[in-house]
This record gives structure tokens, C-alpha cells and sequence, in this order.
């Protein structure tokens, strides 16, 4: 892994819709505003700097991928998978849900990602944007 | 010149509620990041730092995360002086919580002690690095680490002090 920082991107649906700004669009605005503010950090310092509990590299049926950990004011433990790429210096959300006693929610997260992910991989110019910190 | 990110926080600002806790977080995730960072480089481990502070390694573990969000001013004090770092508390205007948003540089993360900024200071010569190349240096450590800005149409290239 590259000591140099990621860029974050969100990834975009076959319609154009940008998936992961509808998902925080739908939160509450103290959980979009700590989820954000969280992705922002994480831009800046080196990904090999990322470290548990901002974030958690997962294992088992989602090795691969990594998620962007937030735990809310309601106590919801939010939840934002993605991986490192499709280039170099890039990390790309493809799937975002809640966490509850190791339980994931949407329960297929991890299958919604690795689809989401060969998309982005076959289509980088179109199935992902630059992650929208509105 | 204002950046694309700049422009989108500065509009999700419109949000009361929201603006409120963008500036909450934002202390909450650097606070906790710049302690990790602190501690790491003075190759501290979570015990150490704690047994610097009479606290518990539990307790440094939960003021580097990001979540944590319950420090306390004197708990503040108490970590600047063991890292030998100033701190500095004050209320800004929104325009500046954006720009130190987007300038979270290691330096800002990860400020010098009193002892490592000296010996820097002492260190520089008339023949050392000046501030400008010290700027240049910077240019080039932010080309370095955000690859495609160097692709951007600019005429900012690679400092070289020949060819000013």
C-alpha cells in the first residue's frame, strides 16, 4: 500500500445517481456532518495512517474492503465500505449501512460492494465521481 | 484559488443544524488524529503516554477515537504539555473552520515540539533552507502527495531554486 494520501470517490449508479450522496443526503444532519467531516480527515493523512476505530479493514466474506466507521449521536454505528482504487492514491465508497452486534444493513452490504466494485473497475470514468461533501 | 471541496463545504454550511456539527466533528476527528500522531512519532505507545499523564492506557485508546468527542479543556492542557505543543481555544468565524478543513497538513496533524522546532530553527544556517524554500518544499511535499494536481494545466512545476 502507498504511503501517499486517498482521494475519496463515490460510487455512481447505472442511472448517473450518485449513490453514497443520496445515502448521507437521507441521515440526519449531525451523522452526514460526522460521516463527512471523517471522510475529510481521512483524505489528508496517508492511508497507511488510517487507522481502527476510524476505520477497519474487514475480513472473512468482505476481505477487500474497508469500512468508514461512525458511531452517531443516536448511538447507530454507520457504516461506509469501499476499497482502494480502481488507480493508485484512490478509495473508492461503494456501499454504506448500519452495524449492530457484528450484524451488517443491509445484511448483503458486502455483496452489494464487490458488485459495485466491478463496475467501477470496468467503468472508472462513469461509475464513480469525486466524493460531495455538500 | 478555491477548490471544488472548499466551494461543496462551504454550501453544506446553509444547514444550522448541520454547520453545528460539522464544526463539532471536526474537532472531535482532528483532536483525536493529532494525538495518535503525536504519540506515534515520539515512538510513545498507548501506556507510555498514559503513564506520562498518571492515566489509564484505556483512556488514551478512547481520546484517539474519533467518536470520543468528551474532552475536557484541562484534559487538552494536560496532553499539550506532555507533547510539549502549544494549545490554542478560540471561536473563528465558519470561513475559517473551512479552510482549516481543507489544510489539515502534517504539519497542522502533527505539530513539532518545543525541543524539535528549536533545534530546526538553530539548524538553519545562512547556507540552509530559507523560509521561500522552505514554501517550495511544501509545493512539492503537496505535489508529492496529491499525484494528479501535477497533471492540472499550471505552470507550478518542481521547485528549483536555479530557476528563479
Amino acid at each position: 500500500m502507498s504511503s501517499q494520501v486517498s482521494l475519496i470517490y463515490d460510487y455512481v449508479g447505472s442511472d448517473g445517481t450518485n449513490i453514497i450522496k443520496r445515502w448521507l443526503d437521507g441521515l440526519v444532519p449531525k451523522a452526514k456532518a460526522k460521516l463527512n467531516s471523517k471522510l475529510n480527515a481521512l483524505e489528508q493523512i496517508n492511508r497507511t495512517e488510517w487507522y481502527w476505530p476510524l476505520t477497519e479493514v474487514l475480513k472473512g466474506d468482505k476481505d477487500g474492503l474497508v469500512a468508514v466507521r461512525v458511531k452517531s449521536f443516536e448511538n447507530i454505528q454507520y457504516r461506509m465500505l469501499g476499497y482502494d482504487g480502481p488507480s493508485r492514491g484512490e478509495f473508492t465508497l461503494l456501499a454504506c449501512g448500519t452495524e449492530h452486534s457484528d450484524n451488517y444493513l443491509p445484511a448483503n452490504i458486502g455483496q452489494i460492494a464487490f458488485g459495485r466494485r466491478i463496475e467501477v473497475q470496468a467503468n472508472p470514468q462513469t461509475r464513480r465521481i469525486r466524493h460531495d461533501f455538500r | 484559488m478555491i477548490s471544488d471541496k472548499e466551494h461543496q463545504i462551504q454550501d453544506s454550511l446553509a444547514n444550522k443544524e448541520y454547520r453545528d456539527a460539522l464544526a463539532v466533528e471536526h474537532v472531535n476527528t482532528t483532536l483525536a488524529i493529532q494525538i495518535r500522531k503525536m504519540r506515534e512519532a515520539r515512538q510513545w505507545n498507548q501506556s507510555a503516554l498514559a503513564e506520562r499523564l498518571s492515566k489509564h492506557q484505556e483512556t488514551i485508546s478512547q481520546w484517539e477515537n474519533p467518536d470520543y468527542g468528551r474532552y475536557s479543556i484541562s484534559t487538552l492542557k494536560e496532553l499539550a504539555s506532555a507533547f510539549d505543543v502549544a494549545l490554542l481555544v478560540k471561536f473563528i468565524p465558519f470561513s475559517e473552520l473551512v479552510e482549516d478543513m481543507v489544510h489539515l497538513s502534517p504539519i497542522r496533524l502533527c505539530p513539532p515540539s518545543f525541543d524539535e522546532e528549536r533545534t530546526r530553527a538553530i539548524s538553519r544556517t545562512p547556507n540552509s533552507p530559507t523560509a521561500m524554500d522552505q514554501l517550495f518544499n511544501d509545493i512539492n511535499d503537496s505535489l508529492n502527495r496529491h499525484p494528479h494536481l501535477a497533471s492540472l494545466p499550471s505552470t507550478v512545476g518542481p521547485y528549483d531554486p536555479n530557476r528563479i
